[in-house]
Order: C-alpha cells, then structure tokens, then sequence
C-alpha cells in the first residue's frame, strides 16, 4: 500500500498539507498545484492504466484531469478532502474515454470497452480497489526484474516506446505473429509469476 | 478455450491496438468477443498490458509534474490544433481504427430527436378536411390500414383521402395511393403516409417503409414533397424509389427516371439525384450519391446470392442476424463494406452455404461470386478514401516532414531516431496516402518535441554549449598497449581487411552531450589490389541503425583522405562501428593468436604474421585494404539562422509580428490568413508581455508555426469557399512534395505568388526544372520504395545456412538496384516496357557475384548490358522483388503471382481463406518434391483451385529463380532422391502458353497498354496522395493514351500527367 504522501510529509513537518496547497493554489499559485499534481499522479495512473491499456493513454487522461481539476478548483468545497475529488475527476476522465472508445461505430471491441468503463465504475464503490492495483503492480515490478535483457527490451519497445508489433517484427527481422505470440508468452509468464507472488502475500 | 483461438485473439488484439485491423479482421475479433470467455480473457489481457505499460514506465514524479505545467502552457496551441486535426481526420479515416474520436455520435443524436419531434407531431394531424377528391387509395388489401384521427378501417379501396390521414401497410402485398393527375405511389409492406397537402401542394410525411412512385410532371412551384423525419424530397416529375429506416435515421433514393432533389433536414444540404442514380441520408445528415448498381451485372451474379444464401439470410429467416438482401449492392453505397466482406469470407473458405445443405454451388460460381466482391471491395474502399471534403489534409510523410525541416531551416531532423516520429501506415506501398494516415495524441507531443528541438538549433537561446570535438584514435578504436611511446602511438594506424572492423565486430561508442548536428571525419586511405575492387568504408551506427559513410576509398597509402558526413546525433551514448564491407576473410578473427590489439604503421616494413598476410612480398596489395588513422565527431554545429530568421527592426510586438507572419507563409507554403497570423504572433506577443527576451518570443511563435497542421499536412480546399481544382499555391506543393518530397523552393513559390501556375504549359516548366534539380532523387528513392515495396526487402531475413550470399552488403545492395533502375529509366526517359524487359540493369559487386556477372568490383551501382544467359532485365527478375516474395527459406510462387497481378496487371486476387493450409516442408525420409509439385498437389482441394489457377502460373514463371534470387535449373529440396529440376512453364488463365520467365515477360510485354494504365494510376496515387476511385479512370485512360506515341517513357508520362486535369483535380 502507498502511505499518502501528505501524511508523512505533515509528521516531519517539512512540507504543506493538502488543503494548504488547494489554500495556495486557489490564490493562483500553479507551483502549489504542481505539488498537488506530483503527490498523486503515480496512483491515479496505476488506476486508470490498468483499464486504458496503453501507458500513453493512461498519461494523457490522468493529465487532462489534473488540467480539468485546475481549470474547475473554484467550485471545490474546501472543506473536504482533495483526493478523493481528484480521484472522481480522473474516474470519470478515463470512464469517459472508455466509453467514447466503445461507441465508436463499428467497433469490434467496443463490448470489451464497455465491460471496461463497467469494472472502472465498480471499481469507483470499491475502497480498495487502488490498493489492490498498487499490490499487483509491485508483484508485476518484480517479476519484471527477472525477466532478461533480451525480454525486457522487447517489452519496452511494446508497452514503453508504444511500437507497433510490425515495427517490433520489422526491426527483430521476425513474422509480426511470431512477435504477438513471443509477447503472449512472456505475458503468460508475468501473469504466473505475479499470481504466484500475490497468493504468497496472502498465505504466511 | 482452444490454443489457436487464444492465439488469433491475441494477434487481433494486438493488431486492433496498432491499428492496422482490416475490415474482415476486425469482423473476426467481433464474432470471437461474442464468446464470453473469449471477452473474458481479453479484459484480462488489456489490464496485464496496462499494468506492463505502467511498470515499465520509468517514472519521475519531478519531470511528470513539469510535464504537467508544460501541457499547460502548450494546452493553448497543441491542443487546439490536436482536436481540429482530430476532427477532421476522425472523418476520413477508417471508422474502426482507433484514433477515431466520435464526434458524429451528437449528430446522431439531434437527428433522433428531430425524429422524435416529427412523430410527436404526426400524432395530433389537423384534420382539415377539404373533401377534395385529388388523392385516393386506389387499391389496398388485407395488410392496408387507413387511419383517420383515432378511428381506423382496414382493407377498404378506392377511398378518398384527407389532409391529416395516416395510411399504413402493415402486411400483405402493397397498396397504392393515385393522385388526380395519375402520379401513384406503392407503398410495399412495413410504410406509413401521413398526408400533410393534396392541392395545389402535394405534400406526404414518409414516417418509415417504402415506396415506389411514379410522379407525373408536375406544375411549376408546386412540386411533390416527400418529407422524412430527416430527409425531404422534392420531385418534379419521375421515378423512384424511397427507403426511409425511421430508427436508423438515414434514408435512400433510387432513381429510374428523371430528377429528384434529396435535402437533409439537419444540415439543411442537398443534393440533385438523376437517373441511374443512388442518393443516400446518413444518420449524421450527410448526403452522397453514387451510381446505382449495375443491372447486367447484378444479373448475372445476383442468382447466386439468390438462390444460395437468402433463404437463410433474407427477408424470411436472418441466422447469425445476418441479411444479405438488403446490403447494398453499390459498391459506392454506404455499408457496403461490412456485409460483403463477411459474405466474401464464408464463401471462399466453404463455410456457406453449410456443407450440410444439399444444395451446393458449383466452384465455377463460387469463385465467379467471390470475384464479383472483391472487385466491389476495392472500388468501395477505393471509393471511400477518394471521396474528397471541402478541405483535405494530407499529413507530410516524416521523411518529408524531415526535408521540410531541411529545406526550410537548413537543420537536419532524423525522425526515425528513438523518440521520433512513428513509421508511416502505408496503402498498398505508398505512405503518403493522406485518408489513411492518423494523427494520435501522442503524436502531437512528438511533433512538440521536435519543434522545439529543432528550434533550439535555429535560434539557440542561452549560454553557448561547449562544443565538443572527440578524436579516436588506433588506441581508442582498437585499444591496448598504454605503455607506447605516445608519440609512436600517435602514428599508429588501424588496418582493416575485407568483412573486417576496427574492433572485431562490437561497437564503440560516442557520448553525446547535446544533441544537435555533429561532422565527423575519418581520415583513411584504401589499397586497391591490381584489377580488384577498392576498400568500402562502411560507417554505421548500430544505435540509431543508420549508415553514416558508405563509400569506396580508392587513395595512396601515405595521402589519406578525410571522409566527412554531416549527421544529427541525439543525447545519450551512441554506439558505431567502422567496416571495411566487402566480402572476404578477416584475418584477425582467424589469427591462431585470437584477435587482439596491434598497431599498424605502414606495408611497407615488418608487419605481425597476420599484417604480411595482406600483401606479397613487393607489398603490393592483395585484398583491397583500408587504413584508418581516426574517426572525429565534432559538434554541435553552428545551424543558428538567427541572422536571417530575426530581421534587423524594433525589437517590438509589430516586429516579432512580422517576422513570424514572413516565417509562416513560407512554412504554410501559402500567404497567412490573418487570423493565423494574429493567433501566432499572439504566441510571441504574449512571451514578451511575461518578460522573454525577443528571441525567445520569436522562437515560441515559431514552434506554434511548425506544429501548426498548415505546416504539418498538405492543406487542400477551402472550407468557405469549395471548389473543385487547386489554386496555385496548391499547386506548387503538389508538385514540390511529387518530385521533391518537400515544399517548394523560392522559385517556385514566386510563380504561384504571380499566378503563373494555372496553365498546363506554365506546370510543365516547373516540372522539368523540379526534375533536373538534384532534389529530384528524392522522387526515384521515394517512389520506388513505396511503389515496389522495398519497405519488404529483408522483412524475412533469408536463412544464412541456406544462402551463405545473403547478408547486410546484399540487402543493401538489394534495394538500391531497383532504385538505380528507376534513376535510369528517368534519366533516359525510357518507355516502360523496360520496366518488364530489358538487356541492362544496375548492380554492384555483391549483386554481380549473386547474378553470375563477371567483372564488377566496386560498391557503386553502376549499369551493366545484359546477356541471354544472365537471365535477367526488367524489374521482376530483379533479386529485391524475388526475394521479398519469399519467406527466408523458400520462394513463394502464390506471392509472385499475386504481385505481377498487383503491379502489372492491376488486378488483387480475393484475399487467402483463414483456413488456407501452409505448404508442407518435405521430411528427410520423404522423395524430394519441388514447391510447385506441392502446389499442384494442394490445388487438387477443389476450393482451393479455382483462385490458384490464376495466381499460380504467374509466380511459376520465376521458378528459376530461388528465394534471394539466384538462378537455378534444379531446387535444392530437402528428402531423398536428386534434385527435383525446375519446371517454370505455364498458361495464363486465356490460355497463352510460356514456357520460362523471358517467354512470360514478353506476354506481358504484348499487353503494355494495360501495364502503362497500371503504372499511371500507381504513379498518380503518389502524386495525388489518394487512392483513384472509378471517377479518375477516364483521365488516366487520357493520360495514357498521349504517351502511347512514344512508347510510354517514364518522363513523357510524368508530364503527361502533371499537365492533367486530374493533377489540379482536388
């Protein structure tokens, strides 16, 4: 689990609370948003990209939230919490963008997308549902780190640079099919390895 | 869930992600998501790579937050420009892809509750009775239902109708309603007419249905008025038919006679339908025509359908909720797509009809249907993608994107580079086909990037960095010994032999501090030995996968020669290697001692055992040799064009407003609107108001220039004002970007300034001064890459064991053959024909050695006049076309086959069954059989047959040649047994005969009029950046038929065709 940042900062009594910096920041100062935006963009992005499916997409939605929470902070009621209303601002973003993906007209995965916005919105009434993220995505790290150069690197070209799987086959010199499945299998692999890691949490 | 299925929907997956689904594709993935488990599974798939991307993306809460701020600030230009480029493209490209944003969805809605408004109000009509006997329901029957308020009488005749009654048939036949002056209207079954006017107006509310009517003429000012929730149409006298989908919203008029004016009531547009033809109302309240089916040819192909599939998809049952009778049956209908590549699937692969049914159609007529689709397929899309708007934009390649940024700046872009541009989708080769390009978010922030990457050079703001110049050395390069005297050291060479390298084979590397445009330099000298070639120097840098110097080096030992390159060079370290490429045995690597560091001075004294290796006793050379003393990078280099970008001037607000107006004309490659201009130097304005200096407020304008998509596409059209040809300015960059790939030069630009750009005469100039400029080999590389897919070249890299030739020298050499062909055929303004046979072509030493051509040394491409007995001439015998129709280990006869149908015959076979088997490799223990025995053996399937027929034999013809392209007489197979010999003979589906490769060549040959047809609409796409649709036939025809005089010569038809209607045709 993530220890909210302002928590921690408060008891060292080195850095502003939330509410000092939404104070600041309604006052026009960005540089206070900025903090804002820095102590809870990690876990809006864990959140919203394991729905979005791509790193890209899931930046985008979780920047244009922030941009939509800067532009609307005159209408948030001060008195309570600012996570939580940054949260429902980037959930219903990314609910959103799933949707609009799922009307597109002929869409053949427009049922998965919908299915999707479904999970994100159950996921809204579910507490732990970033915490459970947050487990998964520390498991995924770590299975990650044993995986070797060569895997790793046809990872990143995938999931970090955003390559297409013809431009994976073209520059590997191999089949754009063989490239899906080499990629399904060290998918498979990480699916195990991170199901293996998070029932070993759970049983002591 | 079976493996296979698990594994197609992983690949469909991963292709919908990309964006390159097709249209039967993306049907697949939808009919394998209707498995729950199978949408179960992809969920899953999705979050795992969601979670794979987070992971993976190295996150730095600091920069992400200043990212943050930056999107901020950029939200105002980047934006801005995303949503309008989105916007624009959402309604050109595909409608699956991706990318596609729905912003149709709220028209559909407003069109629905237009809808709504009118059924509200057809439900309390004003009875206004007149009792006027112009129009009555002449015939009805059981199925007919006259509503009149809240009563209602069912199958009555011969009634006399008034305004406000509502006539339904709901079943039975059809029923008519005839007015005094004998128009009648059918209304078939599932229609409802309200009447709204009988006289003088006729004015009927089509609520639903259909139906046929004959319309008398009518008096003038008072024509027949359909109305439709959201369609009108006004008739003055004719035939038609009327469909309206009332849930659907859309609505279509097939006209048989006369005229007939088709609005759409939300956007108020019309459009004119004449006979013979189709208009349609998309739900959006978009409007099109397009020509009506083709009667004859629905004749002769429709009684399949009929009698083979509408019994279970038609109007009786619909299985699969599939209805095959009302998909249209215009290939320019919209919707036409979806149901018909279905079909065309089921059809080639057996599926349907259902073997189970006793009625099965012959093969003949199942590949006489299937023929029939694809045909349909490919005009529609065709169709599709021409369909031009009121302004087209037409993304710049980033090949062209880069030289754009050459030629406008003079800063070299590498776009390829990692964090660059991403790889251009491409529509049968050609890359610029602006309907199918896509603009992603994610694009936008590259394009940002590299503005003001490039921006940093133009106009450097900020302490000047120090310049870094990095020597390396024999010590460097090949390392060791440290305890040499330095100053012998500093004489010490590096020789390198044929297929050898300065380090054995691994990388060095530069650190990069800056990046920006770097000169290196390699000071070497090559030996060549008597009557061989001279050493190739082969710079490559493995990091960027990008050849720096490739040449040959023909200079005495003691007077090297400095090889420079200017290349842009990113931060970060930069790994490269230096070659001798040819091929040959490296001695090092096989020196008994192991490779290791030993300096070099000079041939002619005591050398290492290895060294003496390389000359005889009188040290003369006996392998070319190349001698390097060091490589340098020095850099960044001074690209500041402060001088001329920044005027001399008040440093003031009306200044910079100038500057940037002057920067973005040449940048739109047009005059400034003064709208943009105010937006832009609003950008610097609102700089110099915070405090930026006046260069960097300039400099900010200029980013918002060069992400603006006047800059970043081909902008054709004018929203206020459509019209149908270019203006001049449009002009120019069509021709610029054709030949040059680039904007035009100051020359250029002043012709369209004076208007001299209009008449055919004045382009032909143009064109020949554009041809005869050095910019123009932009055009040969470019065009033959894309038209001959060179892109391909090496996709299946040949087994080493297989093909011991085959290596990175061959690929390369590989792909610049057809370019040098190409070069050479312009150059000489050859004819054609050439491109099919000819006794010369273009190689180099590796292609020689492939060839069997004796003679050849050097590196460099130069031509050669051909024997008989070389077997080759023309493009198709060319080791780049035979080679990437082969797999790696074999030759592909299906895939050679089906590119001389593409490329000279202009034909695409129906596309493989999914189910379609691969040919077998024989086993070891089995009799050795050739791929065409095997083929054979594979035909004997009777579905499969029918197509192969026709492919086949046109890849046959090249049997004897194997899959890098050498000649052969027997295929090397394994199994038991001898060889088997090559049989390249065959017969065309008419029945002509060859028997080898040159007989087939000269068939082709005797049907050059339909090769040229072919080439010019591959080569007016290129120009056009879009597809040709069934419209631009007749000018390509025209096109044609000038240059037939002259047999078709490759300048004569670029001529031909920029003076052409078609080239200033939007």
């Amino acid at each position: 689990m993530v220890t909210a940042p302002s928590t921690v900062m408060m008891e060292h009594g080195m850095e502003p609370d939330d509410a000092e910096l939404v104070e600041r920041a309604l006052g026009g100062n960005a540089d206070a948003f900025g903090e804002v935006v820095m102590r809870y963009q990690s876990r809006f992005r864990v959140m919203v990209a394991r729905q979005v499916a791509s790193a890209d997409d899931a930046n985008d939605i979780v920047q244009d939230a922030f941009i939509e929470a800067w532009r609307g902070l005159g209408s948030f009621d001060r008195s309570r919490p600012v996570g939580p209303w940054l949260r429902a601002i980037c959930r219903h973003r990314m609910i959103k963008h799933l949707r609009e993906r799922a009307r597109l007209p002929a869409s053949p995965m427009a049922a998965i997308d919908e299915r999707l916005a479904g999970l994100a919105e159950q996921d809204m009434h579910k507490d732990h549902a970033d915490e459970d993220t947050d487990r998964r995505l520390t498991a995924l790290r770590h299975c990650l780190e044993q995986l070797d150069a060569r895997q790793r690197a046809m990872l990143t070209a995938r999931y970090r640079d955003g390559l297409a799987v013809q431009e994976i086959a073209a520059r590997t010199k191999r089949l754009p099919n063989s490239v899906s499945m080499a990629l399904l299998r060290l998918k498979d692999g990480l699916m195990r390895c991170m199901a293996a890691r998070l029932s070993g949490e759970t049983t002591p | 869930m079976s493996v296979d299925r698990r594994e197609r929907l992983v690949q469909l997956l991963d292709l919908y992600r990309d964006g390159s689904l097709s249209v039967a594709e993306s049907h697949e993935l939808a009919a394998l998501l209707d498995d729950p488990q199978v949408a179960a599974l992809a969920t899953t798939l999705l979050e795992t790579d969601g979670l794979i991307a987070l992971a993976l993306d190295a996150e730095d809460a600091h920069a992400a937050a200043s990212q943050w701020r930056q999107r901020l600030a950029a939200d105002d230009h980047a934006a801005r420009f995303r949503d309008e480029f989105t916007k624009r493209q959402s309604e050109t490209i595909a409608p699956w892809s991706p990318q596609r944003r729905s912003g149709r969805r709220a028209l559909r809605w407003a069109a629905a509750a237009l809808l709504l408004i009118a059924i509200a109000a057809g439900a309390f009509p004003l009875i206004l009775a007149t009792l006027t006997p112009d129009l009555a329901l002449a015939r009805a029957d059981a199925g007919t239902v006259l509503w009149r308020g809240t009563t209602k009488q069912a199958g009555r005749s011969n009634v006399t109708l008034l305004i406000g009654d509502r006539v339904e048939q709901v079943g039975g036949a059809t029923a008519e309603l005839r007015f005094a002056d004998g128009s009648h209207l059918t209304l078939i079954p599932g229609t409802s007419v309200t009447v709204q006017s009988i006289t003088p107006a006729k004015r009927l509310r089509l609520t639903g249905g259909t139906i046929n009517a004959s319309v008398s003429p009518q008096p003038d000012g008072h024509p027949l008025r359909l109305l439709a929730a959201t369609a009108e149409v006004v008739v003055i006298g004719t035939e038609f038919k009327l469909t309206v989908d009332a849930q659907a919203a859309t609505a279509r008029i097939d006209v048989d006679h006369g005229l007939v004016r088709l609005a759409s009531v939300s956007t108020g547009e019309q459009v004119e339908v004449a006979a013979g033809q189709v208009g349609s109302l998309a739900a959006d309240g978009s409007l099109t025509t397009f020509p009506g089916a083709n009667a004859k040819a629905w004749a002769a192909i429709g009684p399949f359908f009929e009698n083979n599939c509408y019994s279970c998809h038609g109007e009786k049952k619909q299985k699969g909720k599939f209805r095959l009778d009302q998909a249209p049956r215009e290939s320019g209908a919209p919707g036409f797509e979806q149901p018909w590549s279905m079909a065309l699937e089921r059809i080639t692969n057996g599926e349907m009809p259902p073997p189970e049914e006793k009625q099965q159609p012959t093969q003949a007529a199942r590949l006489q249907a299937a023929e029939w689709i694809t045909d349909q397929l490919k005009l529609a899309e065709a169709q599709r993608l021409a369909t031009s708007e009121k302004v087209s934009l037409r993304k710049l390649t980033r090949e062209e994107y880069a030289n754009t940024l050459r030629d406008l700046l003079g800063v070299t872009y590498e776009p390829a580079d990692p964090g660059g541009l991403p790889e251009d989708p491409n529509w049968h080769g050609f890359e610029r086909i602006g309907p199918v390009q896509t603009l992603s978010p994610a694009h936008i922030e590259r394009y940002l990037a590299a503005a003001e990457m490039v921006m940093d050079e133009v106009l450097p703001t900020g302490a000047a960095p120090k310049p870094l110049k990095q020597r390396m050395g024999m010590q460097q390069l090949r390392g060791g010994p440290n305890d040499h005297d330095p100053f012998i050291m500093s004489h010490a060479r590096i020789d390198i032999a044929p297929n050898g390298s300065t380090n054995f084979k691994s990388p060095h590397s530069v650190w990069i501090e800056r990046p920006g445009e770097y000169r290196i330099s390699v000071s070497v000298s090559g030996l060549r030995p008597p009557g061989g070639s001279a050493p190739h120097l082969y710079v490559y840098s493995a990091s960027l996968d990008r050849v720096w110097i490739a040449r040959d080096i023909d200079t005495p030992e003691n007077k090297p020669e400095i090889v420079t390159a200017e290349v842009f060079l990113p931060a970060g370290e930069i790994a490269f290697m230096i070659y001798n490429a040819l091929p040959g045995i490296d001695p090092y690597e096989n020196a008994a001692s192991g490779p290791g560091p030993r300096p070099f001075f000079t041939l002619k004294r005591e050398r290492s055992p290895t060294q003496q290796k390389l000359t005889d006793d009188d040290y003369v050379p006996l392998v070319p040799i190349l001698i390097l003393d060091y490589i340098e990078f020095a850099g960044p280099l001074d690209r500041s064009r402060a001088g001329q970008l920044i005027t001399a001037g008040k440093r003031d607000a009306a200044h910079a407003r100038q500057i940037v107006t002057a920067f973005a004309e040449r940048a739109f490659r047009r005059p400034v609107r003064a709208e943009d201009a105010a937006r832009l130097s609003g950008v610097a304005e609102k700089s110099l108001a915070k405090g930026a200096s006046f260069e960097q407020a300039v400099k900010d304008a200029c980013i918002a220039v060069l992400c603006a998509q006047d800059f970043l596409a081909l902008v054709e059209g004018s929203a206020l004002k459509p019209r149908a040809t270019l203006d001049d300015w449009e002009v120019a960059s069509r021709l610029s970007y054709f030949l040059w790939s680039s904007m035009p030069d100051d020359a250029l630009f002043a012709r369209a300034r004076a208007g001299q750009l209009t008449k055919p005469a004045d382009i032909l100039a143009e064109t020949k001064r554009l041809l005869a400029d050095p910019k123009a080999e932009r055009f040969v590389a470019d065009f033959a890459r894309q038209w001959l897919h060179l892109r391909d070249v090496g996709k299946f890299p040949p087994n080493r064991k297989l093909f011991p030739l085959y290596d990175e020298q061959m690929e390369f050499s590989m792909k610049q053959e057809p370019v040098a062909y190409v070069r050479d055929m312009l150059r000489g303004n050859r004819s054609l024909r050439e491109f099919i046979a000819s006794d010369w072509t273009m190689v180099n030493a590796p292609l020689a050695r492939l060839y069997g051509i004796p003679g050849i040394v050097d590196m460099k491409m130069q031509k050669v006049t051909l024997k008989p007995e070389d077997h080759r001439g023309g493009l198709l015998t060319q080791a780049a076309i035979l080679s990437q129709t082969s797999d790696g280990t074999r030759h592909k006869p299906i895939n050679r086959g089906k590119l001389v149908m593409e490329m000279i015959l202009g034909k695409s076979p129906p596309p493989p069954p999914p189910n379609a088997g691969d040919i077998p490799t024989t086993q070891a223990n089995q009799p050795k059989a050739t791929v065409r025995q095997k083929l054979t053996a594979h035909r004997q399937n009777e579905s499969c047959a029918g197509c192969h027929a026709k492919i086949d034999p046109l890849g046959f013809a090249f049997d004897n040649y194997d899959a890098i392209g050498q000649w052969r007489t027997v295929e090397v197979v394994a199994g038991t047994g001898d060889n088997p010999p090559v049989d390249a003979s065959g017969e065309l589906p008419d029945g002509r005969r060859f028997t080898d490769a040159i007989s087939f060549k000269q068939l082709l040959i005797s049907d050059l009029d339909r090769f040229a047809e072919v080439f010019t609409e591959k080569l007016a796409t290129y120009a056009l950046r879009r597809p040709l649709g069934a419209t631009d036939r007749d000018a390509v025809k025209a096109i044609v038929a000038g240059t037939k005089t002259g047999g078709y010569r490759l300048k004569d038809l670029i001529e031909a065709l920029v003076q052409s209607d078609l080239f200033r045709k939007r």
